[in-house]
């Protein structure tokens, strides 16, 4: 009987309430700092992501370009070179539409479209970009490209 | 004081502390976003300012016959003198690509100087190359080939000129005001004429030539003396080519920079190409 009055005036006390509320309020304080600097932390990682996904997808549409496979519409060859070459993280879709001018007038001419175009991107957080390309005929800029391509984590 | 009392002002304190430090935590994270934010922006902008400069190079080299060769130390341009239809069909070729550009850049300013596009620049030497229409030189964007390098941090120029339909006579010095011997800023001049088959008829070598004064060199054909290729060397260390024939000449040009670690490349003067995003206010010109 006595231990159980002493059990029960140990935890009861002034001081131990006091001590508990700290102790809550310090956990609660913790979690509300961590949430704010996890946070950011979080969007950096998607940041970084996003710019190397974008320089990935740039050099290699650039590489491609250089190396006259976009100018000759190689779509497999295309292909080939991105899944190669794009780091196994994303997925990518690229359409390539062709334009042709009269009297400074542009119309589209064509379309193509590679890679995983199934995917419905709606709800997808993509990188996107483009690069445009030329083809010549003698002298003068036959027609005129642009490869747009879409990117999102898998 | 009441314990009730300085515990409430403690508490109080400290409430305080920590809204402080959240609301500056806030702002910082806050402002990284928005560099981040900023950081993909140039990141997506300099890769468009590069694809343009491609496709004007591209245009530049198809539509005027352009060629560039370069080494780890040097850079040479061969292109056909005077080619007036190359030129026009340059600048038409040019206007309608801008206009493309226009139509399908999404958000994106961008800014080509369409009267400036002769010009391009020998990186990392920042030496100007252009079709210019120097006053008392060559008059003619078609029939003049003009170097601005600003100082002469090269080893020498090189001319190289294949005559077509023309007989060679002589390689002439007009004016020899910037040779100086033992000049010790001075740089060379390396001429090779050759006949319609690519045989040399002619090499010359002028050196010690000081990059603040002035020279005429001419290469004389068999037509009339208002007719000839002539070649000026203006202060600054300019170089000068024009062709006062309307017979073509094949003209390769360019520097040999001596020993150097990177090897030359082309690029555009600034603010040539301009593109802006106005919501994160990124640029590059």
């Amino acid at each position: 009987m006595e231990k159980s009055q002493s059990y029960t005036s140990k935890y009861t006390g002034k001081g131990f309430v006091f001590s508990l509320d700290a102790f809550l309020a310090l956990i609660i304080a913790f979690l509300f700092i961590g949430l704010i600097v996890y946070n950011p932390f979080e969007e950096n990682k998607n940041v970084i992501a996003r710019i190397e996904g974008q320089r990935q997808a740039n050099d290699l549409l650039d590489l491609m370009d250089r190396k006259e496979i976009l100018g000759d519409l190689d779509l497999d060859r295309i292909e080939q070179e991105m899944d190669s070459a794009l780091s196994e993280q994303y997925d990518w879709t690229i359409t390539i539409t062709e334009y042709t001018e009269e009297s400074t007038l542009f119309s589209k001419t064509g379309t193509s479209s590679i890679g995983n175009t199934a995917e419905d991107l709606s709800e997808k957080d993509v990188i996107k970009g483009n690069r445009i390309f030329l083809s010549f005929d003698g002298k003068e800029i036959d027609k005129y490209y642009v490869a747009e391509y879409w990117l999102w984590l898998k | 004081m009441k314990k009730g009392f300085v515990f409430s002002v403690i508490v109080l304190l400290a409430g305080l502390t920590f809204l402080g430090f959240s609301s500056f935590l806030k702002q910082n994270s806050t402002g990284q976003y928005e560099g981040s934010e900023s950081f993909v922006m140039a990141n997506r902008i300099d890769y468009k300012y590069e694809n343009i400069g491609d496709n004007i190079l591209d245009i530049m080299i198809h539509g005027t016959g352009l060629s560039i060769d370069a080494g780890t130390d040097y850079i040479y341009f061969t292109e056909n003198l005077p080619d007036k239809e190359s030129q026009i069909n340059f600048y038409t070729s040019l206007n309608k690509y801008v206009l493309f550009l226009e139509e399908h850049t999404d958000a994106l300013d961008i800014n080509v100087n369409v009267n400036d596009m002769n010009k391009i620049v020998i990186g990392p030497y920042d030496i100007n190359f252009w079709h210019s229409n120097a006053p008392g030189r060559g008059n003619k964007l078609n029939n003049t080939i003009e170097y601005s390098p600003g100082n002469a941090e090269f080893e020498s120029y090189v001319v190289d000129v294949t005559l077509q339909n023309q007989t060679f006579e002589d390689i002439v010095v007009e004016d020899d005001s910037c040779m100086i011997p033992g000049d010790p800023d001075g740089f060379c001049l390396n001429i090779i004429v050759r006949n319609s088959v690519k045989i040399p008829e002619q090499t010359v070598q002028y050196c010690d030539l000081d990059p603040n004064l002035s020279c005429e060199i001419v290469i004389e054909t068999s037509g009339a003396a208002d007719k000839d290729v002539h070649i000026f060397i203006e202060p600054y260390a300019r170089m000068i080519l024009v062709n006062n024939n309307s017979v073509q000449v094949e003209a390769t040009s360019g520097i040999d920079f001596g020993s150097t670690e990177i090897t030359p490349y082309i690029k555009y003067p600034e603010g040539f190409i301009t593109i802006r995003d106005n919501k994160t206010r990124v640029e590059k010109r």
